[in-house]
């Protein structure tokens, strides 16, 4: 899909202006649900970027590069549009809709990788293994003896933290 | 490599329907078991918590040893708690998720998804804007119904 097939997103979206709120750092995320995945609107006076993951639940969920924002217009939360460079999407995407919208404390807003790389940093000097969730689960297993203590384990759990959807 | 793929935080109720091998649990484990699995500060505390024998105690705590565990909170974590907290009350369920906030708000500051069997922090996981994974039957009216209770809200409070 090339950006002059896209339609606008349809769904008002208030983000900052600096022009009319002032030019201290401020940052929005938007969420908006897309074919197999998310994607992540970061905005402030000085950049705008839009960080893309696609995949679906069976397979490998990548995380794209940052994305160029190729048109912001009207910052000023009552009726802005974007527009998003979908040309490195695989897929049509199906659904714009935003699904939340909220400020965040732009102290709080860090790039992705830059968190990766340093829980990755500290995973090292813990000497943590990277597994999956199979993995982990034949891991976890391991543990027990026998299926009456695991089982016991299990019930413990269940009493000590229960789910508001136990049952279902 | 497990440390190439997305990273996916588990709620304690579902490595428990994981190792209770229910059917649920089965589904739970096809739904993430090719993603990398990430235990919060806290999830690791509830799974030492239940109740086990010596020998396992110490098999138990050389498993979580080699897993990959979230650091201890720090500030950025308690500011993301304080957002946690905030929107729960904002969705009514400022009683129904209580220490669930905990690990939604460590899962939030790593940018992880997150993967519960609890409605109430799912619900949470999701206006805090996590990618959330659940087989919780249903949960979409919930997400529309905390959609439109957020934008009203985001409306008074402008």
């Amino acid at each position: 899909m090339t950006t002059q097939e896209q339609p606008e997103i349809p769904t008002p979206v208030r983000v900052w202006n600096p022009a009319r709120n002032g030019a201290e750092p401020h940052r929005c995320t938007i969420r908006s649900r897309v074919l197999y995945g998310y994607l992540t609107l970061l905005y402030d006076p000085s950049d705008l970027r839009v960080c893309l993951r696609t995949g679906d639940q069976q397979e490998y969920l990548m995380r794209l590069p940052w994305l160029k924002l190729t048109d912001a217009r009207d910052l000023d939360g009552e009726a802005a549009a974007v527009h998003f460079d979908e040309t490195a999407l695989e897929g049509e995407i199906v659904d714009r809709t935003i699904f939340a919208l909220r400020d965040v404390d732009p102290e709080l807003v860090r790039d992705p990788a830059e968190v990766r790389r340093n829980l990755e940093a500290y995973w090292k000097k813990t000497g943590a293994k990277p597994m999956t969730g199979y993995e982990f689960a034949e891991r976890l297993l391991a543990v027990f003896d026998s299926d009456e203590e695991r089982q016991a384990y299990v019930d413990d759990l269940k009493d000590l933290f229960p789910a508001d959807d136990d049952g279902e | 490599m497990a440390n190439e793929l997305e990273i996916v935080s588990y709620d304690t109720n579902v490595v428990r329907e994981a190792i209770g091998l229910t059917r649920l649990g089965g589904r739970y484990q096809e739904l993430i078991g090719s993603r990398a699995a990430a235990l919060t500060y806290f999830v690791q505390g509830e799974l030492r918590a239940g109740k086990r024998g010596r020998m396992r105690e110490r098999r138990l705590a050389a498993f979580l040893e080699g897993a990959q565990i979230l650091p201890a909170p720090d500030e950025a974590m308690l500011r993301h708690y304080v957002d946690s907290n905030r929107l729960g009350r904002r969705l009514g369920l400022q009683h129904g998720v209580g220490e669930d906030l905990w690990m939604i708000a460590q899962t939030a500051q790593h940018d992880f998804s997150f993967v519960t069997h609890d409605r109430n922090a799912a619900r949470v996981a999701k206006a805090m804007g996590l990618v959330v994974y659940t087989l919780l039957p249903d949960i979409e009216a919930d997400y529309e119904r905390d959609r439109a209770t957020l934008a009203e809200t985001e409306t008074r409070g402008r």
